[in-house]
């Protein structure tokens, strides 16, 4: 108990010195907007580099996230062995930002893992994920062994009620969850809150028990994300969440970044020509408390670069 | 060249051989690829033959290499190529190291029990099963044994340092306790034989070493004793593994040497030597030991040819219909044939019929081929390729197949087939894989949890990668899936991810003939959006 307490501690520290640096203009990075906090920062036509840039500059830079000497989890999509340019996994070149500008806050150690859905080495590869991370100075870490997760309780979860979940994502400081738009066959949209199911061991138990309810649930696992950033550039329209091949890629050139899920995925959703509430896991994590399902609640920064 | 010189090449050459081999069972960490350890696997007779017998063309060559080396020096297949005759050796040293003092005399050939072994797989692959191969030939066993044993040890071995973050933990097949048992039995059996009795196995149950023998006979260079030299010390008798030298009548009976140079090395004065058949007879030798050898010492194979055919004859009288049997056995599966909609008919993970890797081709061309090495199942880098026990037939035993409950076959990935040294699969390219139809996906709606539960799933078109398990409308703004059997190749994706229980509600059911898949042309450009359009939202 005394580990807990310790972690508790400096969760809460990092916490509050997020809240100090933002919402005081004398801790704010030089860069972060007048106007701001935002809810979320929406940026479109640049690369996924540049959009990253600029977004993250807009949210005060990885400084109001980051603190130096803290373990960072990046969790990324990498759920199959497909290359970048069918986006059924995060783009590379930003999880590869995120790590840089995350060791660049200070952060001791970054670590990127996914439970992935094809044979791990080779998607950690095809997807360019694993030589991307570690030039950057990451460590992809494997997630393909029922050992590696521990078993943890979600008391404010409606069904989820307990869950193995990886020990990197339970023992880092700052978790950040990094999921690219894509299509999904049941759930319809893959986004944030889905993107969290890469955590989890157990994933059949999501698809037998109410997936919309299960997904949502996870808005309340006992790490919840200090970021989001929904990677856009390349989305994925349909035959999803695999894909088949690059014609099913939309190059799409958005990026959205955030602290809500629910906010980030109502407004992904809008982005792929859907409304909010067609998603059931966006339905049900509003209801439940757990973010903004209406996007006229949330404030916005839109970005549009100079291509 | 010198005897002592010869004997130190064979065991650098053994060790390499089955270092090598040991490797290409037991690569847990997938170094070594399916062209390298096709490659060290070249001069393995019995899956060259099987090869060879299909037109594999040089790719296959090893068993004629190994016919002519043994046409010329005897059999050094078995003396420094048989991973598992290099294991008997190793075992019998470790055994003599460690107190025993073999002293193996002289016996008779048991040239029945050859002829009976050869026969046995000859019947087997005429009656379509290559299931006696896969017990008797010593490649096939090795890879039992090694595959069965050692892998598991180095994965939980790696496991176990991986626990402390030094390395990364590989992925590991559950452990298959048939497959263990079988081939610690057959360790168990080839370790005491070669403990007690040396090469025992080699000249009795081993058909390689049978039709080897044969060869051997008519070698070009054979031991000779010289009468002159001998002393009658039985040295060479004493330590020949093969129990072939018979040393009161300076007799070796070459269809059972098996190269080893023991002899020679053995003798103070240099008696044993290699010496070429056709210089005449062997030297200095007296008339009378001629006459007496000549008898017992007859052809292994020819005079007995009319009997093996009989044999053979005999052997597949028996052998069909027990194929017959175990064919039929588990071709009760497809009970309810013309089902409705919500089909209930009893099709389950447990009673269809298995999945063959791809590139088998049909279940009739597999097991005539597969001699269960299990090379295939312990290169799979998905780990979906299992040993059967009953899965294939009784006559497949041990033969792999595709195990839906472990994990899927991959859609970038043609190892097996790339792997394979008897062509029971077929080499094809990734490319060519993902055409290939192994099984088709059989949807049972009733089941699914979208009907039961009314909530959305999805998981099997998810793991579905040619769109054949589709997800289309259904009510309440739900999606469920449809199969398009067209499209469909059998991977048993989404057999593997299906999350309804006890019955899965998508089923993979094998087919015994393989089919081509229809090809979907893929456009290879993104779509681009406007970069005028604004934001949506």
């Amino acid at each position: 108990m005394m580990n807990m307490n310790r972690r508790r501690f400096i969760e809460s520290t990092a916490a509050t010195a997020v809240a100090i640096s933002w919402q005081n203009p004398l801790f704010a990075a030089p860069e972060a907007d007048a106007e701001g906090p935002w809810d979320l920062v929406a940026v479109r036509n640049g690369g996924p580099v540049p959009m990253f840039e600029a977004g993250i500059a807009a949210l005060g830079g990885m400084k109001a996230f980051v603190k130096k000497g803290q373990k960072v989890v990046v969790k990324p999509n990498i759920a199959w062995d497909q290359p970048p340019e069918v986006p059924a996994n995060t783009n590379p070149e930003l999880v590869a930002a995120i790590v840089k500008h995350c060791l660049e806050a200070g952060a001791s150690k970054v670590t990127v893992f996914d439970h992935t859905c094809h044979n791990w080495e080779r998607t950690y590869k095809t997807s360019g994920i694993a030589k991307a991370v570690t030039d950057a100075g990451g460590v992809m870490a494997p997630a393909n062994l029922e050992d590696q997760y521990r078993e943890v309780e979600l008391p404010e979860a409606k069904t989820l009620k307990k869950a193995l979940i990886h020990k990197e994502m339970l023992e880092c400081d700052v978790f950040i969850n990094v999921p690219v738009l894509k299509h999904h066959g049941g759930a319809k949209l893959s986004l944030c809150m889905k993107n969290l199911m890469g955590v989890v061991w157990d994933r059949r138990f999501f698809h037998s028990n109410n997936l919309d309810q299960c997904i949502a649930d996870m808005c309340f696992a006992p790490k919840k994300p200090a970021l989001n950033i929904i990677d856009a550039y390349r989305i994925l329209r349909k035959n999803g969440p695999q894909g088949r091949a690059k014609e099913d890629g939309e190059l799409a050139q958005y990026q959205m970044l955030g602290t809500d899920m629910v906010a980030l995925d109502a407004a992904a959703a809008k982005l792929y020509g859907m409304k909010p509430e067609d998603l059931g896991y966006v339905k049900i994590a509003g209801e439940m408390g757990a973010g903004k399902a209406d996007l006229s609640k949330v404030k916005i920064k839109r970005i549009t670069l100079d291509a | 060249m010198n005897a002592a010189v010869y004997r130190r090449l064979r065991i650098v050459v053994g060790a390499i051989v089955l270092g090598f081999c040991a490797l290409a069972f037991a690569d847990i960490g997938n170094w070594v690829s399916a062209q390298v350890a096709r490659a060290v696997l070249w001069p393995q007779f019995a899956p060259s033959l099987l090869g060879l017998l299909q037109g594999a063309g040089w790719i296959s060559a090893g068993c004629i290499a190994v016919i002519v080396l043994t046409l010329l020096f005897g059999r050094i297949y078995c003396a420094m190529l048989c991973p598992l005759g290099v294991l008997m050796d190793l075992t019998a040293k470790i055994a003599g190291r460690t107190g025993r003092k073999r002293k193996l005399p002289y016996r008779a050939g048991k040239t029945w029990l050859r002829v009976l072994a050869v026969t046995a797989c000859a019947a087997g692959l005429l009656a379509g099963t290559a299931l006696p191969l896969a017990f008797l030939d010593p490649y096939s066993v090795f890879g039992k044994i090694t595959a069965a044993t050692l892998r598991p040890a180095l994965g939980w071995i790696n496991h176990l340092i991986a626990a402390s973050k030094l390395i990364n933990p590989v992925d590991v097949s559950p452990v298959a306790w048939a497959t263990a048992g079988v081939a610690l039995g057959l360790l168990g059996l080839v370790g005491v034989a070669a403990v007690f009795r040396g090469r025992l196995w080699c000249n009795t149950v081993c058909p390689v070493g049978a039709v080897l023998g044969f060869f051997s006979k008519h070698a070009l260079f054979r031991l000779q004793i010289a009468d002159a030299a001998c002393v009658a010390c039985s040295m060479c008798e004493r330590v020949c593994p093969a129990q072939c030298i018979d040393f009161r009548n300076h007799k070796i009976d070459h269809s059972r040497c098996v190269m080893c140079l023991d002899c020679a090395t053995s003798c103070k004065r240099s008696g044993i030597t290699l010496t070429s058949n056709r210089k005449g007879k062997k030297p200095a030798q007296s008339p009378d030991t001629a006459t007496k050898c000549a008898e017992p010492d007859g052809s292994l194979l020819s005079p007995h040819l009319p009997t093996a055919s009989r044999r053979l004859f005999l052997a597949s009288a028996i052998a069909i219909p027990a194929v017959a049997l175990a064919e039929g056995g588990r071709g009760k599966n497809k009970g309810g044939g013309g089902c409705g909609e919500d089909c209930r008919c009893n099709l389950n993970q447990h009673n269809k019929h298995a999945v063959l890797p791809p590139g088998a081709k049909s279940l009739a061309h597999f097991q005539s081929h597969c001699t269960a090495c299990q090379l295939c199942v312990a290169n799979c880098p998905d780990q979906v390729l299992r040993p059967s026990i009953t899965q294939h037939g009784l006559a497949g035993f041990l033969q792999p197949y595709q195990d839906f409950d472990v994990s899927f076959c991959s859609y970038n990935c043609s190892n097996c087939s790339q792997i394979c040294p008897t062509g029971a699969i077929q080499p094809i390219t990734v490319e060519d894989r993902r055409t290939v139809r192994t099984g088709t996906a059989e949807f049972f709606r009733g089941r699914c949890v979208v009907k039961t539960e009314g909530t959305s799933c999805g998981a099997c078109s998810e793991h579905c990668p040619t769109q054949a398990v589709h997800m289309v409308p259904w009510k309440n703004g739900l999606t469920i899936p449809e199969v398009d059997p067209d499209l469909c190749i059998g991977c048993g994706g989404c057999e593997f991810i299906c999350p309804v229980r006890p019955d899965k509600a998508i089923i993979v059911n094998g087919l015994k003939i393989h089919e081509r898949a229809k090809a979907v042309v893929l456009g290879q450009e993104n779509t681009i959006r406007k970069k005028e359009e604004e934001f949506p939202f």
